[in-house]
């Protein structure tokens, strides 16, 4: 994980190194300076001199410790940037069915908390470890070089913060987990909530959802209070260690001092060298509860890493030559799915072949599996092997973005970006052009529309799109669908929410639209399926009628049913 | 953009945002005196170990450098000093247990105050209009409740706390000093001006590094929401990878905000050493003529040198806290600016509250406008009596909906009013305003949960019969029987698992079930099949009964039952009467007719 970073964590670790041997030299300097003023005749000017050095050292060590801290909790914010682009691009390529099983707050989450748990393990965590690993063989063997005797009284608060250690690490871990689950619950109810503002408006549930919130808020309270309070533990115990070091140093050395058996520059100097272990110390406790926390949250992101996009080209996948006709070819031969915990097929052997240029419609009730057909041509839902056929290579067998380059699809819910209009028409395009993206949205009738807009095709749509109608918004989905010109047109019930005159129009507009591309269709207005070549009716997963619009009407089946209730309906209207 | 700006401008308020901190404590200000009487007796302890340690340096330093002492003499002096030892372990250990106790008591007075404001900020961005939810992305509005409160909270337990219980420290090791040689204290004490402007000039750096910081991060978090929730769109058009490079523009972005705060810190602590070593040049200079003449002993120098690392211990604490803190009260710039913002759209003190309204609908000369200087519905003026049933019908863009939206207050109207049962709907509960008017919306959200949460969320206390039957009338039994556990099914996240059409018909399901005076179908009807369509018609006709119906219809075979036809054309309102009426007048609606015959 770490190798691309290892020019950074190299020189990093250089000036670590540097760091501590400038540092060594300090009590020695500091000694000298003070061993200059004891005996009867104190030299001033030397202790000045030798003062003065040990002033320059330590901007020597200053200069390195900035170093160090630039390379390497800076290649540690690299590292971060790095995993969340990782972490997103193995998000965008997880299949629909993936990412809807994930809740959006907890994916959330782990690109925001559990990234930075592990950055800080990894980087001011590593450094602070490479910090004391440096120091403690200088300043011990200096010590004991001084004063065995008071090298051991100062190493026992040592050995007993590691006894602590070991004691608060399990400890640590298991509360940290539960806090960053707990916060992740936290994230994902203010998403849901947030998302579905308009529900919660409607049925003025902000009461409840705000006890909802306050309900989580108080889990992760108790998880976080769970964690503060083994930490609150380790802290006050660095510090007693800490002044009992200190005090041991006093009283031992005071003794060894009056003994004649150490000077005081001598006694100073060591003082310096036990004090320089005291930040290592500490920060061996913050690397503990770092590198737990990382732990924990490197498994969060591990989670989504190693879980390989179940829609994927298989390796070595090559683009299908084009056919030789030049039109695209749809073909689905006994089609079968079924939703994970559905009690039955959505799909249940449907098979149909759409010949290039030519329009297929599919219609039916609410549920019955024409979404789900539809959504398994361009592999958005991955159909089992041998089933779907585009222009004769089963799907599978196309590389991905091969496959999907060759269809427009509009779909049911019509996404639209917080982008500019101009962008979102063109999005399936490497290069938007201006032109191009004029042309489709001229072809889906939407042009004079956006062209009323305040910055035209420049103008940014909030979140949602919510600043255009529903019918607009399915017109631009539909300009975004030809943008790229696409063989393949695919149709998830364009007309879902428009008014008369303008599912008028894009019938009327949907005829030049489709000439010359394969097109499915999924309606359940009779009119927009007439403009096919052939129909399919669906009823519970399974065709249950087909054949061309204009046999179908002459017969007394399903589509003739709903095509004269249709009618019908709009007669009685112009009655 | 358009979106509201997230840019932080006014200098850095301290001292009102702590206060505004603190405040927040008062509900647990019993844990908070617990946390600082703790800390009291903690600064007492520390005073006496210092006083005890100040004893210990003159009792047995002085004397052990001084050489010219009898190690009698000494051996009675170190007596003397053993009976302290006990003292010393007693005072150390009681400092530890009381630290324990002070973070135990501070933490939880941090967590629950964090608890608290989040709870408060998650319904104070509840009672942000529509329009605010128009101009700020979920994922921004997440990472304040979420993100920018932890952030905050880092002030109680890490911050406040040890600040105070440094100063108090640092006062006392001054008197100590000033006490044992004032001159050489001053000299000292030089190194404290320069102190104070390196840690003032990190303190600006820092807080502008740290803002930069949370604007960025939450920008990233939005950029990553919608591409979660737009994945396939996404990967329908093959956007993957361009995608991923706005992503990883954006996360590049929060990256150098990152290592400006990196290049602050990097500069802070060599800068703290290099001070506090030149205090050390100090003291031995200085120090050194003393002795050089008489004035100064060498245990006093000692004295010096040990109490300067508990002087300099500290101001470097401090100095952290502060810069760290830059971070928390950058995040408590935005959680305040957003929990400042009044709700556009309030619920009057003691507003109407009726048991159950008659029902009656006016707009008089309603302007309303989602953009300034593009109003979406102008000078509007009808009546709808109670148990009417009225369509407003138009072409995409009429402004159908955003009438449908007003009569619920989701936005209120620029000008004329908007009026239930003769009284203004400003001046109605806004929860009992909306409990009586149900709105059936264009796009249906359905929370991750089973259905039969999602259709209680009316009304809580709808019973399990009320809803079958609810879901019954409007045909939404059969989508129930088909799927795996009925009502109990679980739905994924926006109901994702479930086709739009399905969603209409559990959100009629469950406008059904809250028995509404006003009911609003903002063009309920429009993704679902036409046999399913029939279905929810006979169930509207029963339902209408007793009630004011709105229904916004887009397909002129929608709108049969009603009573009477409003037609939208460019937000006015242009035409109203019956379908005969309005069938022989040859207007718009006319036209619209015609259009929809020939389709």
């Amino acid at each position: 994980m770490l190798r691309p970073y290892r020019v950074p964590i190299a020189i990093g670790t250089f000036s670590i190194l540097a760091t501590q041997a400038a540092q060594a030299w300090l009590p020695m300097l500091f000694r000298n300076a003070v061993a200059a003023l004891e005996g009867p005749r104190p030299d001033t000017d030397l202790a000045l001199g030798w003062s003065l050095v040990f002033l320059l050292v330590t901007a020597i060590r200053g200069a390195f410790q900035w170093t160090m801290r630039r390379t390497i909790v800076g290649a540690s914010r690299d590292l971060e940037r790095d995993l969340r682009d990782t972490l997103f691009d193995r998000v965008v390529r997880q299949s629909p069915a993936w990412v809807s099983r994930h809740h959006t707050g907890d994916l959330m989450s782990r690109f925001t908390s559990d990234v930075e748990a592990v950055r800080m393990s990894v980087g001011p965590g590593l450094m602070y470890l490479a910090n004391t690993v440096a120091v403690l063989p200088w300043a011990i063997g200096m010590m004991v070089a001084m004063s065995p005797v008071l090298a051991a009284m100062n190493l026992v608060p040592l050995a007993l913060l590691a006894a602590g250690t070991r004691w608060v690490s399990p400890r640590l871990h298991a509360a940290s987990t539960d806090a960053q689950e707990a916060q992740a619950a936290l994230s994902t109810k203010a998403q849901e909530s947030f998302a579905g503002v308009r529900v919660v408006k409607s049925f003025a549930r902000e009461e409840a959802e705000s006890a909802q919130f306050r309900e989580r808020a108080g889990r992760a309270l108790d998880a976080a209070i769970r964690t503060a309070d083994t930490q609150s533990v380790f802290y006050p115990l660095v510090g007693l260690l800490k002044w009992l070091g200190f005090v041991l140093t006093v009283f031992v050395g005071g003794r060894m001092m009056a003994r004649g058996e150490m000077t005081l520059a001598t006694f100073l100097a060591f003082h310096m060298y036990a004090t320089m272990l005291l930040w290592p110390m500490i920060s061996l406790g913050w690397v503990l509860a770092m590198w737990e926390r990382g732990k924990v949250a490197m498994g969060r992101i591990a989670a989504v890493l190693e879980s390989e996009p179940s829609i994927a080209s298989k390796p070595g996948a090559s683009r299908p030559p084009a056919p030789a006709a030049g039109g695209a070819s749809i073909e689905v031969r006994n089609l079968v799915v079924r939703h994970e915990g559905a009690a039955r097929n959505a799909v249940d052997g449907v098979s149909f072949s759409v010949p290039p240029g030519r329009t297929l419609a599919i219609t039916g009730a609410t549920g019955s599996g024409k979404s789900t057909v539809l959504a398994t041509i361009p592999r958005l839902a991955d159909p089992p092997p041998g089933t779907v056929f585009v222009d004769g290579t089963p799907v599978e067998d196309w590389p991905l973005d091969a496959l999907r380059a060759r269809m427009g699809f509009v779909p049911q819910d019509t996404f639209l970006f917080s982008e500019t209009v101009g962008e979102n028409i063109g999005l399936g395009l490497a290069e938007p052009s201006p032109e191009r993206v004029r042309a489709a949205a001229a072809a889906a009738r939407i042009d004079a529309e956006i062209a009323a807009l305040p910055q035209a095709y420049a103008t940014l749509l909030g979140e949602r799109g919510v600043n255009l109608s529903g019918g607009q918004r399915q017109r631009t989905a539909i300009a975004r669908a030809l943008v790229r010109d696409p063989a393949i047109l695919l149709l998830d019930d364009c007309l879902s929410a428009v008014d008369a005159r303008t599912e008028a129009e894009i019938l009327a507009n949907l005829r030049d639209v489709i000439r010359g591309r394969t097109t499915i269709l999924v309606t359940h207005r009779a009119a927009a399926a007439k403009l096919a070549d052939e129909v399919v009716v669906m009823d519970e997963g399974r065709i249950v009628e087909r054949g061309a619009p204009a046999a179908l009407l002459a017969g007394d089946g399903p589509f003739a049913r709903l095509a004269r209730r249709q009618t019908l309906e709009d007669r009685l209207e112009a009655a | 953009m358009s979106r509201d700006s997230d840019r932080m401008t006014g200098k850095a308020f301290d001292l009102a945002l702590v206060r505004r901190i603190v405040e927040l404590v008062r509900p647990y200000r019993g844990l908070f005196a617990a946390a600082v009487a703790a800390m009291l007796v903690l600064v007492v302890a520390r005073l006496l170990s210092v006083e005890v340690l100040k004893r210990l340096v003159d009792g047995v330093l002085g004397p052990a450098i001084t050489s010219g002492r009898a190690v009698d003499a000494l051996r009675e002096a170190y007596s003397g000093i053993a009976a302290h030892a006990a003292v010393i372990g007693g005072l150390l250990l009681g400092s530890a247990a009381l630290q324990v106790l002070q973070m135990r008591c501070m933490h939880r007075v941090a967590q629950r105050a964090m608890r608290d404001l989040r709870a408060r900020l998650f319904a104070h961005v509840h009672s942000q209009p529509l329009r605010f939810f128009d101009r700020n992305p979920v994922g921004r509005l997440v990472t304040r409740v979420v993100g920018d409160v932890d952030a905050m909270a880092e002030v109680l337990t890490s911050g406040l706390d040890t600040i105070c219980v440094d100063l108090f420290q640092l006062v006392l090791i001054v008197g100590w000093l000033l006490w044992v040689d004032w001159k050489l204290t001053l000299v000292v004490m030089a190194v404290l001006p320069p102190l104070w402007i390196v840690s003032k000039l990190f303190r600006d750096h820092s807080r502008r590094a740290f803002r930069e910081v949370r604007e960025k991060v939450a920008q990233l978090n939005s950029t990553l929401q919608e591409s979660v929730q737009g994945i396939r769109v996404l990967q329908a058009f093959g956007r993957e990878r361009k995608a991923a490079e706005r992503f990883r523009r954006e996360d590049r972005e929060l990256r150098d905000a990152h290592l400006s705060t990196v290049r602050s810190f990097a500069l802070l602590f060599p800068a703290m050493d290099i001070l506090s070593s030149a205090a050390r040049v100090l003291l031995l200079w200085w120090g050194g003529r003393e002795i050089a003449g008489d004035r100064l002993t060498h245990g006093e120098l000692v004295q010096f040198v040990l109490a300067m690392e508990l002087f300099f211990e500290p101001i470097r604490d401090i100095s952290e806290s502060f810069t760290t803190m830059q971070s928390s009260m950058a995040a408590a710039e935005r959680v305040f600016s957003l929990l400042d913002r009044r709700p556009e759209i309030e619920s009057p003190a003691g507003g109407l509250r009726p048991a159950r309204l008659r029902g009656e609908v006016e707009f008089r000369g309603v302007t309303f406008a989602y953009e300034e200087g593009r109003p979406a519905v102008r000078g509007v003026s009808f009546r709808v009596a109670p148990g009417e049933t009225v369509a407003l019908v138009g072409a995409t863009g009429a402004g159908k909906t955003t009438v449908a939206s007003l009569v619920t207050r989701l936005y209120d109207a620029d000008e004329g009013a908007v009026l239930v049962d003769g009284e203004d709907v400003r001046r109605f509960d806004l929860a009992a305003l909306r409990g009586g008017v149900t709105v059936v919306p264009q796009e249906v959200f359905l929370f991750a949960g089973t259905i039969e949460e999602n259709l209680r969320i009316g009304d809580p206390r709808l019973t399990r019969e009320k809803l079958l039957a609810a879901c019954a009338a409007v045909g939404a039994d059969r989508l129930l029987s088909r799927l795996p556990d009925g009502i109990d099914t679980v739905v994924a996240e926006r109901g994702a698992s479930l086709s739009t059409g399905e969603r209409q018909l559990l959100a009629m399901a469950r406008a059904l079930a809250q028995d509404p005076a006003v009911l609003v179908l903002d063009e309920a009807t429009s993704s679902v099949d036409s046999e399913t369509e029939a279905l929810v018609q006979a169930a509207i006709a029963t339902l209408q009964k007793g009630r004011t119906t709105l229904i916004v219809a887009h397909r002129l075979s929608t709108i049969r039952a009603a009573d009477r036809i409003l037609v939208f054309h460019h937000g006015e309102l242009r035409e109203q009467g019956t379908h005969a009426e309005l069938a022989a007048a040859d207007g718009i609606y006319a036209t619209l007719h015609r259009l929809q015959a020939a389709a």
